[in-house]
């Protein structure tokens, strides 16, 4: 009962996060993606399956809000978070160079993995590659020891950090 | 048969590989009626949580704005609150500066005209204990003053007597006022030509005494020194009757006269130079 209110408050608050995010701080069209670096910090904490149950259906809301094509943002969370929970072991996510070097490279392989995807699914549709890649890699600097600091203290209140990396 | 355990320790990429195939499901078959009910249903459950945030971030938005508004709005009360304060010194100096140009050019004036030998002087001090008593000037020996000079006061073209030299140094000099119970001068009725004693009274006004029971002296009639006893000059004015009556003994008329100086106010004085030829000062 814990784990399942633990994941329905976070998916709440993490899709609220990244509504506010939208709205108060965009730049040039571009918002953060706050969503991604809770995936990655989730993953980085609690492992793969956390980080991508998490990634995919905060993906899913995504997609639903949006009108481009259904399924990427889930996809691409999904792996995020598998990603990150499969490399925990050998980055040091606590200190604050590497977490700002995940940030940097989540922003990158984001921005890759949908350009592909919007060019392998989507002909004809071009994506605004460069700009998102900047400003999400700004963004993601900004924001990431912030997120991976909320994300922390997030899971150490309901006890799921432990129990994850016990089980 | 899947064994348990393999499923376990790869359930993570199992995972991954369903949700992949889920994602990729969709995006291949974006046209797909399933895919698009699948939306429309998360779309249903989603909205009215979209909808009320935005409702709620526009009312965030607006209250930003107006605090803002209201940080602007305080920043410029406070510059315009500075700046009404440094104008308004700038106009209290204004007003004290104009008033000292046209005491100074009254006084210019005045000694152009009627009194060449005349010293402007300003007013430095005043008997504290005795406001109507004594006023210090900035003036002495040093600027040609003597004993027993006359000194004026007032509004240009409205000059008129307020007292006299008391002592002397060499850089200052006390006036004994008008009003000074001590000071007693001959004064006459401007028109009409009564001589009586002018006495101060340590108070605002002065008593015209032994004035002849059949003068015809009235209120609003205007007092000038006599110019008798060699002190002050003739026909200087001092003030205006506002009250006559007969004296305590009954033998003589008094008046009470309003100087035409204030005597509280007044800050540049003209001291005449006395002419030494008139008479010495009285004992």
């Amino acid at each position: 009962m814990s784990r399942f209110l633990f994941f329905v408050t976070t998916f709440v608050i993490g899709f609220y996060l990244q509504l506010f995010s939208d709205r108060f701080m965009s730049f040039l069209g571009v918002s953060p993606e706050i969503l991604l670096l809770f995936v990655i910090a989730f993953g980085f904490f609690c492992g793969p399956v956390m980080g991508e149950v998490f990634g995919f259906f905060w993906g899913l809301t995504l997609d639903v809000m949006g009108v481009t094509l259904f399924g990427l943002n889930s996809f691409l969370l999904a792996l995020a978070g598998y990603g990150a929970g499969k490399l925990r072991q050998r980055v040091a996510s606590e200190r604050p160079t590497a977490q700002i070097a995940i940030g940097l490279a989540a922003a990158f392989a984001y921005e890759m993995s949908a350009l592909m995807l919007h060019r392998l699914f989507l002909v004809g549709v071009e994506r605004e590659f460069l700009k998102g890649l900047l400003v999400g890699s700004f963004f993601n600097v900004l924001l990431v020891r912030f997120v991976f600091y909320l994300s922390d203290r997030w899971l150490s209140l309901w006890k799921v950090h432990q129990k994850e990396i016990e089980s | 048969m899947i064994p348990v355990e393999f499923v376990h320790h790869r359930r993570a990429g199992i995972l991954l590989l369903l949700f992949s195939v889920l994602a990729f499901t969709s995006m291949s078959s974006k046209v797909d009626p399933y895919v698009l009910g699948l939306k429309t249903i998360g779309w249903y459950i989603i909205s009215p949580e979209i909808v009320y945030t935005g409702r709620f971030f526009n009312q965030l938005d607006s209250l930003k704005g107006q605090i803002f508004r209201l940080f602007r709005v305080d920043g410029e009360n406070f510059l315009l609150r500075k700046e009404n304060s440094r104008l308004s010194k700038m106009e209290l100096e204004r007003n004290a500066l104009l008033e000292e140009n046209n005491h100074l050019r009254g006084l210019l004036d005045l000694k152009q005209k009627n009194f060449a030998e005349g010293v402007a002087a300003e007013v430095v001090g005043r008997d504290m204990r005795n406001w109507f008593q004594a006023v210090i000037l900035d003036k002495g020996e040093r600027a040609g003053i003597v004993l027993s000079a006359a000194v004026l006061a007032g509004m240009p073209g409205k000059f008129a007597l307020v007292g006299r030299v008391k002592e002397l140094s060499e850089t200052n000099c006390k006036v004994l006022l008008l009003t000074d119970a001590l000071s007693a001068e001959s004064a006459v009725v401007s028109g009409k030509g009564d001589v009586a004693l002018l006495v101060g009274q340590n108070k605002p006004w002065l008593i015209l005494n032994f004035l002849s029971p059949s003068s015809q002296v009235a209120d609003g009639d205007v007092i000038v020194t006599a110019g008798l006893g060699g002190i002050f000059p003739p026909d200087i004015p001092i003030g205006m009757v506002s009250d006559v009556y007969i004296s305590k003994d009954g033998y003589f008329k008094s008046a009470r006269v309003d100087p035409f100086n204030d005597f509280n106010s007044f800050r540049e004085v003209l001291i005449l130079h006395r002419d030494e030829k008139l008479g010495e000062e009285p004992k």
